[in-house]
């Protein structure tokens, strides 16, 4: 029997740290003075990494992977096609993107790059769907295909569909392009899956999910007067973006039952959080933030409440009509960094309408689009009197300590008194 | 009461004894394993040396080993120990400082009422912290202690454009092999720790009244340097190594006397 190669070493020694790192994260909420079985759902998706072929398994479907927010799941559901994000939070598995990928990287892409290696499971993904948003995921593919000698045998890539993003969402030109784009994409769809994408598949979809969409926000609504905490709303979001649907909506409406009768906690040092995605397992920034003392009571980040850009309106219920009221709230409606005209963003901080203690602005090192808007966020933050903090971190628990100390001074800094 | 004020930093552990705000003895240990050890048996040799063993001692324990210390009495964050410290030691007139710790530098700005209105941190590289003077005194075979001195006697200070601590170390290291002597080396490390802390006070950081504290600031020649860069004269406090110690011990004893208000 031929000796295992040391990049086939490496992938298996990486399983077991990475199944440790989500095990650590889901032991830690269960932990938790606030863990009530209503919650082991969410657990259980969002506690380990699942393959394509696990998810196809277990919803049924076959998968399309996608990257962001502006792919309409609606369309994927109605096609008979199961959404599954690609994007990961474990810190573990990037070390095996490391090889052949630029140093400073998008951190939540390398990893997600490096559980595509530890999986190699690319044959059982129908397709790949990327919205052109940032560089980072403009050059996913080829990076993503860029493996060492010894994987490349084992894996192939499947067929990419890239949804070209226009990046002006309040203009008229771009908001027919994208328009045009999703008419692209249902295209791509309908020759992978050899039939046609119906009136009635897609009406019954965008019902679903805007149940899904109320749920969320109900669970919105729990976050801001303290009675769901921010890495549970880590936990439930991972578990939207790696399940079926159907089975998503159950579990929720049944914990936003169990956490409506729980008592109003309102926090004293809410702060919003806003920036790079957090990713189940990688609870670090919020386990400090509550260290700290502060209470996340709301946040902006694309793969939590930004999952929910708001409701949609439907008045003409034919495909048309319907594609163009998704492009609406898919692109539109989107507060990705990425746009060129997203001086709105800061409107969602107002929205929330809670006292605040402050922004914590997290940056992922590598990750440009938020770095780059932070620097509006915080003029905007000093103009509206809003304390404003930027941490800029990566998967890596190292600097733990420093943000820590860094956290606990802005939560007892006295933003009242006069300098 | 006695209280113990702990700092438990990334290079030192420093104790300062304080009863009815006073600073009645102070004392700093290298840190190394076994901390709790270590703040231990300084706090016996403090109370053995103001004749007050066996008293009972609040322990207020601050610093990046605050966790560590297992049952302290008070765990207070850096920033409000600091703050607390150098507004007690200054008698209320700090309105800035600037700690240069053995890992990182914090810039904290003070209202009038000494409360935190901002502050600024520099954690990502330690260049320019505490613990990049150990390593360059490691190469340089000299003790820190005598820095100012030979800075003083610099005909001129080297130039060092590093900005991480790993680079600059090798750039040391090349200066001496250019045979550049040790006191120009010394003046240059100087100004560029300066010029990276100034970079950190910039954009309206600092107000007047500028305390530096923390183990560096008992190099004058860093000082000097800083003002240089700063353009501004800065005020040492007699033991800036001690100030965030003592300032836990104060902190202690105003949350005491606080609840000893609130039963009354
Ligand atoms: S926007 Fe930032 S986090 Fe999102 S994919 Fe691009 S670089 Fe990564």
């Amino acid at each position: 029997m031929n000796e295992p190669s040391r990049q086939q070493r490496l992938t298996i020694k990486t399983q077991g740290e990475a199944r440790q790192e989500y095990a650590a994260a889901a032991d830690w909420l269960r932990q938790r003075p606030d863990y009530h079985q209503v919650f082991d759902y969410f657990l259980e998706i969002a506690g380990q990494a699942w393959t394509a072929a696990e998810v196809s398994e277990r919803t049924g479907r076959p998968v399309v992977q996608h990257l962001c927010n502006q792919a309409p799941l609606e369309i994927f559901h109605a096609m008979g096609l199961q959404p599954l994000r690609l994007a990961s939070g474990c810190c573990a598995v990037s070390r095996l993107a490391e090889a052949g990928l630029p140093a400073l990287m998008c951190p939540m892409l390398r990893s997600a790059i490096g559980a595509q290696r530890v999986q190699a499971q690319a044959s059982r993904v129908l397709a790949r769907v990327i919205p052109t948003t940032c560089d980072w995921t403009v050059k996913f593919q080829e990076l993503a295909v860029a493996l060492p000698n010894d994987l490349q045998k084992n894996s192939s890539s499947p067929p990419v569909h890239l949804l070209e993003l226009p990046h002006q969402r309040h203009s008229e030109r771009g908001q027919a392009r994208f328009q045009e784009e999703l008419f692209l994409l249902i295209d791509f769809l309908e020759q992978k899956i050899g039939r046609r994408l119906t009136r009635s598949a897609l009406l019954t979809s965008v019902n679903l999910y805007r149940e899904a969409w109320a749920v969320l926000e109900s669970l919105i609504a729990l976050r801001r007067d303290g009675r769901l905490a921010a890495a549970w709303f880590a936990a439930i979001c991972a578990a939207f973006l790696f399940d079926s649907i159907e089975r998503w909506l159950t579990a929720a409406q049944t914990l936003v039952s169990y956490l409506q009768n729980q008592k109003v906690r309102p926090a004293a040092r809410s702060v919003f959080l806003c920036g790079s995605p957090i990713i189940f397992p990688n609870l670090k920034l919020l386990r400090l933030i509550e260290e700290a003392k502060m209470y996340v009571a709301a946040d902006e980040l694309c793969a939590s409440e930004r999952l929910w850009p708001g409701g949609m309106a439907v008045d003409d219920r034919s495909v048309s009509g319907l594609i163009r009221a998704l492009a609406g709230r898919y692109h539109r409606a989107c507060q990705c960094p990425t746009f060129a005209d997203n001086e709105r963003r800061f409107n969602s901080v107002r929205a929330v309408g809670l006292p605040l203690k402050g922004i914590i602005y997290h940056v992922l090192k590598g990750c440009h689009p938020f770095d780059i808007e932070s620097l509006t966020m915080e003029r905007m933050a000093r103009e509206a009197n809003i304390p404003f903090i930027r941490i800029e971190t990566e998967y890596s628990p190292e600097d733990a300590r420093t943000i820590l100390t860094r956290l606990e001074a802005f939560a007892n800094i006295d933003h009242g008194a006069s300098a | 009461m006695i209280i113990a004020g702990i700092d438990l930093g990334s290079t030192a552990i420093k104790l300062a004894l304080v009863a009815d705000g006073q600073l009645l003895w102070h004392k700093a240990a290298p840190t190394a394993p076994g901390q709790e050890k270590i703040a231990d048996n300084l706090l016996t040799e403090g109370l053995a040396a103001v004749g007050r063993s066996g008293e009972t001692v609040v322990r207020a324990v601050t610093g990046y080993g605050k966790h560590l210390l297992v049952g302290a009495d008070r765990v207070i964050d850096e920033l409000t120990a600091n703050r607390l410290g150098v507004c007690k030691a200054s008698d209320g007139r700090a309105r800035s400082l600037i700690n240069i710790g053995g890992q990182d530098v914090k810039v904290i700005r003070l209202s009038a009422k000494g409360q935190m209105t901002g502050f600024k941190m520099n954690d990502k590289c330690a260049a320019g912290c505490g613990r990049f003077f150990e390593v360059a005194a490691r190469i340089l075979d000299t003790e820190v202690g005598s820095f100012a001195t030979l800075a003083a006697n610099a005909a001129e200070a080297a130039r060092i454009n590093s900005t991480c601590a790993v680079f600059a170390e090798s750039e040391i290291v090349s200066l001496m092999a250019q045979g550049v002597v040790k006191e120009n080396i010394i003046a240059g490390l100087h100004q560029s720790v300066a010029r990276r802390i100034a970079g950190l006070c910039a954009g309206g950081a600092l107000e007047d009244d500028i305390y530096l504290d923390g183990g560096a600031a008992q190099n004058p020649g860093l000082v000097h340097a800083l003002e240089d860069e700063l353009c501004r004269d800065l005020h040492v406090l007699p033991l800036p190594q001690f100030t965030v110690a003592y300032g836990a011990a104060i902190s202690a004893a105003m949350a005491d006397s606080a609840a000893a208000k609130n039963s009354s």
